[in-house]
């Protein structure tokens, strides 16, 4: 059982139903059910990976990020769910589990799940040689702000599915 | 100077001049010149902002998260910002204090104090007699969904500050 009464999207009402008659159709996943206790913090989540979205990372550098952090935080809800969504956007099975063990081959890939390590470790106080090792890898400052942002995402979900201890409805990521 | 390029609204062209003189106007502070690398990121940030702000805690309960978390973070930057927004949200500079110490005199603000950094310190691993408490304060489920919502905000701000060392724009908050 989680710890927050979840919202189902029959018995909702007001803001809630709108977000799930809207842009939740079809997506009435656990953590939203949880997180809708809310209508206005699941409407800043949806707003921030909405707009995140239309940034300069593609798919792929998205669901690398996010379980890379995921697996720093031990959060296997969201890995779960980024491991099926990484699968959607094209990564490998294997590409999903390399970037959780941070050994992805790819070097841009791997550039990105370093500076995700170094900002988790140093809680965002990057040394000179973080930001020089991922401009090298071809990122901008443009990259570099909305990387920021994507950490930002996973810990809203991260720490929300810990502290709701949310239902996993996905199949659960590979043990590495 | 900050370690990203700064974006000046006198000269900036397209999507961040639309931000700079829309809603943003009268409000050209160096985080938003730095996080104007990237347009997605600021609107986003914009976003989860006014989302939050319709939130079933008020502003000043809100304040009391940033200035708590902006202090566990060691964000010079977010906690004068902070400490200069709480006093327009209503605390008083004594309650701004109160916050960054993470212990603060009135009952329910202490209690959002309380879980907002058991959230932090936890990773979001919190415990029954935290959510207990927060809920015996007068607290509910959308509460809950708020800190974290609130606490993810911050770290978007705390560690941008940090990695992009941007230079205060405001009064030093008082040292505690």
């Amino acid at each position: 059982m989680p710890r927050l009464t979840p919202i189902e999207p029959e018995s909702a009402e007001g803001r809630a139903k709108e977000l799930f008659e809207g842009p939740l159709q079809g997506k009435s996943f656990n953590f939203y059910k949880g997180m809708i206790n809310s209508p206005a913090a699941l409407s800043g989540f949806m707003g921030l990976s909405a707009g995140l979205a239309t940034g300069e990372f593609t798919a792929r550098e998205r669901e690398v990020f996010q379980l890379a952090v995921a697996q720093f935080n031990g959060c296997a809800y969201c890995l779960g769910l980024h491991t099926a969504l990484g699968l959607n956007v094209g990564l490998t099975i294997e590409q999903t589990i390399q970037a959780r063990q941070g050994t992805v081959e790819d070097e841009r890939l791997a550039a990105l799940v370093s500076l995700a390590r170094a900002m988790h470790e140093k809680r965002g106080q990057l040394d000179d040689e973080d930001v020089e090792s991922f401009r090298d890898a071809g990122f901008g400052d443009s990259h570099l702000v909305e990387a920021v942002g994507h950490y930002a995402l996973a810990t809203m979900s991260n720490y929300f599915n810990h502290l709701n201890e949310t239902v996993l409805d996905f199949n659960p990521a590979p043990e590495i | 100077m900050g370690r990203l390029k700064t974006i000046d609204p006198a000269t900036a062209q397209g999507p961040v001049k639309e931000i700079f003189d829309g809603p943003l106007q009268g409000k050209h502070l160096n985080i938003f010149k730095a996080l104007g690398n990237s347009p997605a990121a600021l609107n986003t940030y914009l976003g989860i902002a006014g989302a939050l702000s319709e939130a079933s805690l008020n502003a000043a309960e809100r304040e009391v998260i940033q200035l708590a978390i902006g202090e566990a973070n060691g964000c010079d930057y977010c906690t004068a910002a902070h400490t200069k927004i709480a006093q327009g949200a209503g605390l008083t500079e004594e309650q701004t204090i109160e916050a960054r110490r993470g212990s603060l005199s009135d009952d329910r603000l202490n209690a959002i104090a309380q879980f907002a950094l058991a959230i932090h310190e936890k990773k979001g691993f919190v415990s029954d007699e935290d959510v207990n408490s927060f809920k015996e304060a007068g607290f509910d489920d959308g509460h809950i969904a708020e800190v974290v919502a609130t606490y993810a905000l911050a770290v978007f701000t705390n560690y941008f500050n940090h990695v992009n060392e941007t230079e205060v724009d405001f009064p030093a908050a008082a040292a505690v």
